[in-house]
């Protein structure tokens, strides 16, 4: 005789989503069985407007609004991609200056996942002692580029502003206290009791099922698997500032978060050799010409790879743009965690995976 | 970036001789609309570890064709191939439509010459 | 484990961290990015600004009295439009006289109102433009 099962949705409203996703689970006596899911809520058309409308030095604006967070990932992929298509080199000061604003948004990105996951623990003091202190990386972000979340910084040729000094001592101060900040929270992670204890365990992926579900970014890193597009790429001088891997084994919700962190200490010490180390030059070289021909560049986002392929044929508009986002293809990896644990533990692990819906439904 | 040219009668041969889990990564499947009739899809892979290395197979479809289903080989593909059908009107074996659209929207948005 | 407790007793003694905008001034960082200004008379109607505007907020529109400007040979008019502009400074770059004919100032656009119907009159200056062409 076969057990009756009951189907709850984890809806689109939910007292503790974020994103606008919709799970239906099908539960035997609290344990998830089956899932269906709906991931295209804020589908807005990017990919058509970039190949109708807009023409090709202006994309890099439209695409850096696909997503809020990973905003400058966006924009510079594409425009490594065209830089490439019509040829020419760019000058290193503005390649280190991009790869600065990359970390930064690193930083920042992770310290948010990091303060939902805790929120939904229960810990609210810690929510809001994270987000406290990620606010002076946005302030160094607006002291860059003028703007605290889409940052139009890059353009095809190189990067928009210049660097002061007075901007350069301020970024040194505010590393250097994050930097004693972030051990507190290493040891915090690692001992408090509703913080390591409550998920060691909790939402596993063994190695054996990330290879098989091509798991990218910090889930597969947590895993045991070894996968950077940092040091698989050689477009940007990620081999001469000093970059770490960084893996752990269990594969579950503490190991996640353990990632993350060492992850921040790393984009910290990255910063600061940049900043040491930043070479002179301009910051914008004028390319002319139109792209032709077609290209797939590969860049790593705060979530995991993100994929972009453009095809030209020496017309301002170009014939096609794809864009694939982290958090699309880690979808399966998702459906697949799911399954054997209990429904109540069902927000903590959606909430480790940091799932970025805008970028889903593009 | 290497390319090589398949069928849809062996596409799904040639992945499985091709594919090994711990050395290849699967990006996604990706399409381009050429003229009236064609369409050119594209399976995108990568290698683990290896600087810059990536393979694309690719196949050119009429209208009225199916594509073959990879998801035997390789479970992560399913989200790529209901895109595929969503987005270029294209059927694809086990996938239905419905990712992102709704019935009372715009069909097969990139599609050739599909004008508002 | 004890010192989550530690901290939160200091917690109890200190000033909360949220600015009481807009009892309070937020300080502005230097080269905030404003409003696009120009100046009509060093104006050499090139339109390069026009063609490098990402959401396309300016435009050149034809009028019945033009200016006297010796340039302008085909009696057109600058609009810019505040609310529909990203900042970005592309036409500030795009243009062959920056600093004199066009540039970027530090002031905030005002906020619009019903009374202004922003989205009616700006769709009348682009049918002005297309149907003349």
């Amino acid at each position: 005789m076969s057990k009756k099962t009951i189907n709850i949705p984890l809806g689109s409203q939910h007292i503790s989503l974020l994103e606008p996703i919709r799970f239906k689970f099908t539960c035997e006596n609290e344990k998830i069985v089956e899932i269906d899911s709906d991931v295209g809520f804020v589908h807005r058309g990017v990919e058509r407007a970039c190949s109708t409308k807009f023409k090709y030095d202006a994309i890099p604006y439209v695409v850096a609004r696909v997503c809020g967070l990973c905003a400058i990932t966006h924009s510079l992929s594409y425009s490594m991609a065209a830089e490439a298509l019509i040829g020419g080199e760019i000058s290193k000061k503005a390649q280190y200056l991009r790869v600065l604003m990359v970390e930064l948004d690193r930083i920042h990105s992770h310290m948010l996942c990091l303060a939902h996951v805790s929120e939904n623990a229960g810990y609210e003091a810690k929510f809001m002692q994270l987000m406290g202190d990620r606010e002076p990386i946005m302030d160094l972000q607006e002291a860059i580029s003028g703007n605290r979340v889409q940052f139009d910084y890059v353009s095809i040729g190189g990067v928009n502003r210049d660097i002061s000094p007075d901007v350069v001592s301020q970024i040194k101060q505010t590393l250097k206290e994050l930097r004693s900040k972030m051990e507190d929270y290493i040891s915090e992670f690692e001992s408090n009791w509703s913080l390591s204890l409550r998920f060691k365990g909790i939402g596993t992926l063994s190695k054996e099922e990330a290879y098989r579900y091509n798991a990218i970014g910090p889930l597969a890193r947590a895993s045991g698997l070894e996968t950077d597009v940092r040091m698989e790429s050689s477009l940007l001088p990620y081999d001469e500032i000093g970059f770490k891997l960084v893996t752990k084994q269990s594969g579950d919700i503490y190991a996640r978060n353990m990632v993350r962190l060492d992850e921040i200490i790393n984009s910290i010490e990255m910063c600061e050799n940049i900043v040491d180390a930043m070479p002179e030059g301009e910051i914008f070289t004028k390319l002319k010409g139109k792209p032709d021909g077609e290209i797939i560049t590969r860049l790593e986002a705060p979530r995991g790879e993100l994929m972009y392929y453009i095809k030209g044929s020496k017309k301002p508009i170009l014939d096609r743009v794809r864009i694939k986002t982290p958090t699309f293809s880690s979808i399966p990896a998702f459906m697949h965690v799911f399954k054997g644990q209990e429904y109540a533990d069902a927000p903590a692990i959606l909430a480790s995976f940091d799932p970025c819906m805008s970028c889903t439904a593009k | 970036m290497k390319k090589i040219e398949v069928t849809l009668k062996n596409v799904v041969n040639v992945i499985r001789e091709f594919y090994k889990p711990k050395v290849h990564h699967f990006l996604t499947l990706n399409g381009v609309a050429l003229d009236e009739s064609t369409t050119e899809i594209q399976w995108i892979f990568s290698n683990y570890k290896e600087l810059d290395h990536t393979t694309v197979f690719l196949t050119h479809v009429k209208d009225g064709d199916i594509i073959p289903s990879i998801v035997d080989i390789i479970p992560s593909a399913i989200i790529s191939q209901r895109e595929i059908v969503d987005m270029f009107g294209i059927k694809v074996e086990d996938s239905e439509r419905g990712l992102y659209l709704d019935e009372d929207s715009l069909q097969k948005p990139l599609a050739y010459g599909c004008a508002l | 484990m004890f010192s989550a407790i530690k901290r939160a007793f200091k917690n109890l003694f200190k000033k909360p961290q949220t600015l009481s905008y807009p009892a309070k001034e937020i300080q502005r960082p230097k080269d905030y990015r404003g409003l696009i200004e120009y100046s009509e008379e060093d104006c050499i109607y090139c339109l390069k600004c026009e063609t490098a505007c990402p959401p396309g907020s300016i435009l050149f529109v034809p009028t019945d009295n033009p200016s006297d400007n010796e340039k302008n040979k085909k009696s057109l008019v600058y609009e810019y439009n505040p609310w529909l502009c990203i900042y970005c400074g592309e036409c500030v770059r795009a243009c062959p006289k920056p600093g004199e004919a066009l540039w970027q100032s530090e002031k905030k656009a005002k906020i619009a109102t019903k009374e202004d119907m922003v989205n009616d009159m700006w769709f009348e200056k682009e049918k002005l433009k297309k149907g003349n062409k």
